[in-house]
């Protein structure tokens, strides 16, 4: 791969690494910085980015890195929260999955509020932008089989979330 | 089976994540249980809900601008001289102004670069004027530029140097660190920058001495009145 042809690739890249900085960044000014490093550190070491499918990865990878050692050096202890991925799964809330399909973007951005950092990283990773197991595991440095539970917690604790927002939906618009 | 043990299998099974058996396997239990038959629509709509959100952003048009001109950029080696930085007079919000001129073929800093960071260490130092950080804990001072530098701040331990504090320096509309350590006799200034610039010797200027380094992703430069060999030892010697 030549210069040129990692500039393309990674440029194509820019909308969705904006969108995976603002939700690392939420409603800091910081995502403008995290974008201009990642490609700074990108075009530093594109060399090494062995092939070319790989490209996107690596880039939500270097943001993440990077976020993740800006706030190291803040706090003395980093900001996400660990979780035992031994947990059992939560049962999924029973609901009829036309009623989720209904929902909005805001009403799903708060229900994804609510979930556990990791879990909403891996759910995110997979769900909004695509990301196999084995890239989501490399992405966030973690093996697959963590990805794979908490992608399943992330779902079923977010099938609770939806569900209950789609039941007040539905109450409210039963209201006289 | 119970249904406990099939509900990590029915999130990776929408995904496309299980193998050829298990997939079978789940396919023959969901046909056979209405709960898990509920779940795994439930599970899904929720996968399409996700999926609906925003996946690309706009940028900023100036951060735009500044990524795509990463792509014309010159590579870290070039053979002929490389300018980063010549704005003259570039005002600091420090008070100190420093421009950085490099040679990369040679790697030698350029005695305009060597009179700039002297004239600003000479400006900046604790004896001049108060230090905006004053600690001898290299993470307290780390914190102090946690969040003003646009990458990650290090703090070096010199070798049997004493870290004074920090003040903030803005090279090209980009902030770095000026850190201040008391050893050799006198106050030493080191400017951490976050690009990889070829500066990897020694120049002297007037009556003081300027080294500089790169390590990973940051270039340390050296300001003091000891000989090189001093400052170098000093330099080579910096652990971040």
């Amino acid at each position: 791969m030549t210069r040129d042809e990692f500039s393309e690739l990674a440029l194509a890249c820019l909308g969705e690494v904006t969108a995976f900085a603002r939700r690392l960044t939420p409603g800091g000014a910081d995502a403008d910085d995290l974008i201009q490093s990642t490609y700074e550190r990108a075009f530093a070491t594109w060399s090494t980015l062995r092939e070319r499918r790989a490209c996107r990865a690596w880039l939500f990878q270097i943001a993440r890195h990077l976020h993740f050692d800006r706030l190291r050096a803040v706090k003395a202890r980093p900001e996400l929260r660990l979780i035992d991925d031994d947990d059992a799964i939560p049962a999924v809330a029973t609901m009829a999955a036309d009623a989720i399909e209904r929902l909005d973007a805001r009403e799903i951005n708060a229900a994804l509020s609510h979930l556990d950092e990791a879990q909403r990283e891996a759910v995110l990773l997979c769900d909004l932008w695509g990301f196999a197991y084995d890239e989501i595991a490399a992405i966030t440095s973690v093996p697959i089989g963590t990805v794979r539970s908490r992608i399943a917690r992330g779902r079923a604790r977010l099938a609770a979330l939806l569900g209950n927002a789609a039941s007040a939906e539905q109450s409210e618009r039963r209201r006289p | 089976m119970t249904c406990d043990l099939h509900r990590a299998d029915l999130s990776a099974h929408i995904d496309g994540a299980l193998s050829p058996g298990e997939r079978v396997a789940l396919d023959e239990h969901i046909a056979a249980c209405a709960a898990c038959r509920t779940d795994f629509a439930s599970l899904r709509a929720v996968k399409h809900a996700v999926g609906r959100l925003s996946s690309r952003e706009e940028p900023p048009g100036a951060v735009r601008a500044r990524v795509e001109a990463l792509r014309f950029s010159p590579p870290r080696i070039r053979r002929h001289r490389v300018a980063w930085s010549v704005a003259a007079g570039l005002v600091l919000a420090a008070g100190a102004s420093v421009a950085f001129i490099v040679t990369s073929r040679d790697s030698s800093l350029t005695g305009e670069l060597a009179d700039i960071l002297v004239a600003d260490h000479l400006k900046s130092v604790p004896e001049a004027k108060p230090v905006e950080v004053a600690s001898s804990d290299l993470r307290v001072v780390a914190k102090f530029f946690a969040g003003k530098t646009p990458f990650e701040p290090v703090v070096p331990a010199l070798p049997g140097a004493a870290l004074v504090g920090g003040r903030l320096c803005k090279i090209e509309g980009r902030h770095v660190e000026l850190l201040f350590y008391r050893a050799l006799g006198e106050t030493l200034s080191l400017f951490v920058a976050d690009r990889p610039l070829a500066a990897s010797d020694c120049r002297a200027a007037k009556g003081h001495t300027v080294c500089g380094t790169t390590r990973g992703a940051h270039t340390l430069l050296l300001v003091g009145q000891r000989p090189r060999a001093e400052l170098r030892a000093l330099l080579d010697g910096a652990s971040l």
